[in-house]
């Protein structure tokens, strides 16, 4: 039979009409009309002009700025679990010193003095007085004190409603009242680490108060002293913080921060493109090029204290062997690394970084050299191959790293066989790199909590290997050993940097791991945007950013 | 009819009972648990916070008691709470299941108008016998449709209609700065609606035409069109309604599927919606969320086919239930 086809024709063509129209609604047609007809550069101006209006943002007093992971453990700077959170937590609520990460010294925040007493088992702080949290709570020796009990004893009634994953850093401290405004921190053994660790994440004072009100839910309504207040939260979509009009310091300039959460690499640069953020970060390494060829964008390279390096297990038969470990690290080409990434990251040839206090450069360094590997695993016995196995995990960025190295390692010999885990799986106590049974070689990073290289000392000191510490190497070296004892409790600085120095060759000449690479932070942002900063610890400091 | 809706609503439960066990302890069998997850991100060997968190979620009692437990909770209607995300499953669903359920009747809607329109154009124009080179085109443009990846149309409509032309927002459910109202969100929602329904429209065009072409052949459209009924009564009266049946069942398996998210879409488009939150949490060994969620994604299954089930009545008088 015959079926009519005009008609069908009709409908078809409705069925364009209704979706043009949906598309063209809201846009004035005169920008499609420009964009299209004129040059790049010009289409990304226009479009941000034109999505601004659109958007209804108050201009320029919105910086909105991309979030790569959504936010875990809430927004009390205590509980966030991941950098991505902390960069806006940190926002939200201050410590009593912080760090100041170019000079590599401590600050006073909420203490408007600090007395390091000489003994080092102690500190006394002088609370800035008339700060008021953001809930109208006054600051005071109470509320300190308030804050490091919630944290650091667990039989405290408001410990038990949260989970505080930074404890164990300040748990063996003490902390008395001494006046209204005076709090000290004790600790019995000298610790010239004392001061670091009261600008760390578990050392952010939120409101008595509002933790009372809130209880489990505090870390969904976080309130603290900071130049930012929190206004709302959106899992998966955002976070919105507002200027603390009454903010005891400096106020930042821009008034209104959306942190919008987009994990996805290609989707945040067409967003970034389209003007619908301001700023995205972590930006992939082949799009590094490309975005600092775009104009309307700038692209910043912050450098960190990132490191990342293939943690050898050392309790491996083959691996107790200081000269195979110094051949792998001959062996791989880091360099090559740090090429192809576009500044993403430069290759990392020394155990601690350079720039920061106590650093050496005058140690073992290990430039590619295969010929030097093959002559040292021939001297080890390894003439013959050597069969290792590398436990990773799937993040797709770490892909071009171990496969260079397994190209780098079958061209010295030793055939690397790469397992590739989940993270929850790698951080598992049985089948995770924790048990020292499941891996030869394994991806690790440490973005140092502080600029000391005390904060080191747990991945390298034998008392402290794994399943129960963090030295998943099972690295054991009595020389480094002795040292790291005697610089854990030192308060004479001279003579601290100078042990630390000491550790750095010993470190360098028997190494735990393949040095690797350090991580630069890679940001793009509209070009309206200045003052962009991020701390080498990972997290930005939005405060100093202001619209051109 | 009501007798047998309650039947088949009584006949959830055991599905949700077996739903509830499979994910419970395997979840729980997969390596990794959140404490030592949660404490990777200080790096630090706290033995004492790894002792708390398992008591305070239960985590140190027999598997068995953990799920019993579970369960008397479930009863009464309280999901318990996400572990990282710190709120309450049943919340974060609520939250997260619109945008899941916009995608999915977004993406339908387009399935269901383009899979029909060209579908029956494509057999309209075969039937026809003329036209030779359209009906090539209309049986091998949706082999090509379906061969596209979600995430290359996905970034494709993204670089053209945001990028370039500036057309629509390219990521997120709503802005996230100013007013958003519906039209907003519906602005939001069209190229990830597409994106989806791109391969399952293209099937549907292939369904639709095969199933129109094999009612034309049938005895009592041939009768019709003798008895001169106009060819456009036919098509839409006679033809369609008998060549929908499979249609909606497909659409309706489609819809459910859809319904436990659509991960690639919702992570493309940034959307938070239920796939990205489901996976999120496994990944992250939250056991609540992932129960929760879950069980309330094989609930909304369920329930569609239900619908669906249903529907044949509606478009076929003879189907009744009894």
């Amino acid at each position: 039979m015959r079926l009519p086809i005009k008609i069908m024709i009709v409908l078809l063509l409705c069925l364009a009409l209704v979706l043009s129209a949906f598309g063209c609604k809201t846009t004035p047609v005169a920008t499609t009309s420009e964009t299209t007809a004129v040059s790049e550069t010009t289409a990304i101006e226009t479009t941000t002009a034109d999505e601004k209006t659109s958007d209804n943002t108050s201009s320029k007093d919105t910086l909105i700025f991309n979030l790569d992971v959504d936010i875990t453990g809430g927004l009390d700077a205590t509980q966030t679990l991941e950098t991505t959170g902390l960069k806006v937590s940190t926002l939200i609520s201050e410590t009593l010193v912080g760090i100041d990460w170019e000079t590599n010294e401590a600050y006073p925040i909420l203490a408007e003095s600090y007395d390091v007493a000489s003994d080092g088992k102690s500190i006394t702080f002088k609370i800035r007085e008339g700060v008021k949290f953001q809930d109208g709570t006054e600051l005071n020796a109470d509320a300190v004190l308030f804050n490091f009990n919630r944290v650091t004893d667990t039989n405290n009634e408001y410990n038990k409603q949260g989970n505080f994953p930074y404890a164990s850093y300040i748990a063996d401290l003490k902390m008395e009242k001494i006046d209204d405004f005076t709090v000290r921190v004790s600790t019995d053994i000298p610790d010239p680490m004392l001061l670091w660790k009261m600008g760390l994440y578990s050392s952010y004072i939120q409101s008595p108060t509002a933790v009372e009100k809130y209880g489990k839910d505090y870390t969904l309504n976080p309130v603290g002293t900071g130049p930012y207040k929190f206004i709302s939260y959106e899992q998966g979509v955002k976070a919105v913080l507002e200027r603390n009009e009454d903010y005891w310091g400096d106020k930042p300039a821009i008034k209104n921060i959306i942190f919008k959460i987009n994990p996805d690499n290609q989707s945040k640069i067409a967003d970034l493109l389209a003007g619908n953020v301001d700023v995205i970060t972590r930006v992939p390494a082949d799009q590094i090029a490309v975005l600092e060829k775009t104009s309307g964008v700038k692209v910043y390279k912050f450098p960190t204290m990132v490191n990342e390096f293939w943690v050898f297990n050392c309790s491996k038969e083959a691996l107790k062997d200081k000269r195979v470990r110094q051949a792998l690290n001959y062996a791989y080409d880091k360099k090559k690394l740090e090429e192809v990434n576009q500044g993403r990251l430069v290759a990392q040839y020394y155990p601690w970084v350079e720039g920061a206090s106590a650093f050496n450069s005058d140690v073992q360094r290990y430039d590619y050299d295969p010929e030097k590997a093959k002559q040292l695993l021939k001297e080890a016995g390894y003439e013959n191959g050597l069969k290792l196995t590398l436990v990773t995990n799937p993040d797709d960025s770490y892909k071009p790293w171990y496969l260079l190295l397994q190209q780098n390692l079958k061209d010295v010999g030793v055939d690397l066989e790469i397992k590739v885990i989940d993270s929850a799986s790698f951080y598992d106590p049985k089948v995770g790199v924790f048990n020292k049974d499941t891996f030869d070689l394994c991806l690790s990073g440490w973005a140092t909590p502080y600029p000391d290289l005390g904060a080191y000392f747990q991945r390298w000191y034998s008392k402290d290997k794994s399943p129960d510490g963090w030295n998943i190497s099972q690295y054991e070296n009595a020389d480094a050993d002795k040292i790291m004892e005697q610089a854990k409790n030192m308060m004479d600085k001279a003579q601290r940097d100078k042990l630390l120095e000491e550790l750095q060759v010993i470190i360098a000449d028997d190494p735990p791991w393949i040095f690797s690479v350090r991580n630069m932070f890679v940001v793009a942002a509209r070009d309206d945007v200045e003052g962009l900063y991020i701390r080498p610890n990972w997290i930005s400091d939005l405060t100093r950013a202001y619209f051109k | 009819m009501k007798k047998y809706i309650i039947k088949r609503l009584i006949s959830i439960i055991p599905v949700l009972i077996g739903i509830s066990i499979v994910v419970f302890f395997l979840i729980r069998m997969i390596p990794g648990d959140p404490a030592s997850l949660m404490l990777s991100s200080s790096q630090s060997s706290d033995p004492q916070f790894i002792a708390k968190f398992n008591a305070e979620y239960g985590l140190d009692k027999p598997i068995i008691v953990q799920y019993i437990m579970w369960m008397k909770k479930m009863v009464t209607g309280d999901m318990g709470d996400s572990i990282f995300l710190r709120d309450k499953v049943i919340s974060i669903i609520l939250k997260k299941f619109p945008v899941t359920l916009t995608l999915t009747i977004g993406a339908s809607l387009v399935v269901v108008v383009v899979g029909l329109l060209i579908g029956v154009f494509a057999a309209v124009i075969s039937s026809s016998g003329k036209y030779k080179a359209v009906d090539k085109i209309l049986s091998a443009v949706p082999i090509a449709v379906l061969t596209i990846p979600d995430f290359a149309l996905g970034l494709f409509l993204m670089f053209v209609f945001s990028v370039k032309l500036n057309l629509l927002p390219p990521v997120g459910f709503e802005s996230v700065s100013g007013n958003t109202n519906y039209l907003d969100v519906i602005r939001h929602m069209i190229l990830p609606s597409l994106t989806l329904a791109g391969a399952s429209s293209a099937a549907t065009v292939r369904l639709v035409r095969s199933s129109v072409l094999e009612v034309i052949r049938e005895e009592y459209i041939i009768a019709a069109n003798a008895r001169g009924i106009k060819p456009i009564r036919i098509l839409f009266g006679h033809v369609l309604r008998n060549a929908l049946i499979p249609v909606v069942t497909n659409t309706g398996v489609m819809f459910g599927s859809m319904l436990g998210g659509a991960v690639i879409v919702e992570t493309i488009f940034a959307l938070p919606g239920m796939g990205k939150m489901m996976v999120d949490a496994i990944l992250m060994r939250d056991y609540p969320m992932v129960q929760g969620g879950a069980l309330f994604i094989a609930f909304s299954y369920v329930l569609i086919n239900l619908i669906v089930d249903f529907s044949y009545s509606l478009i076929d008088p003879r189907i009744k239930y009894e």
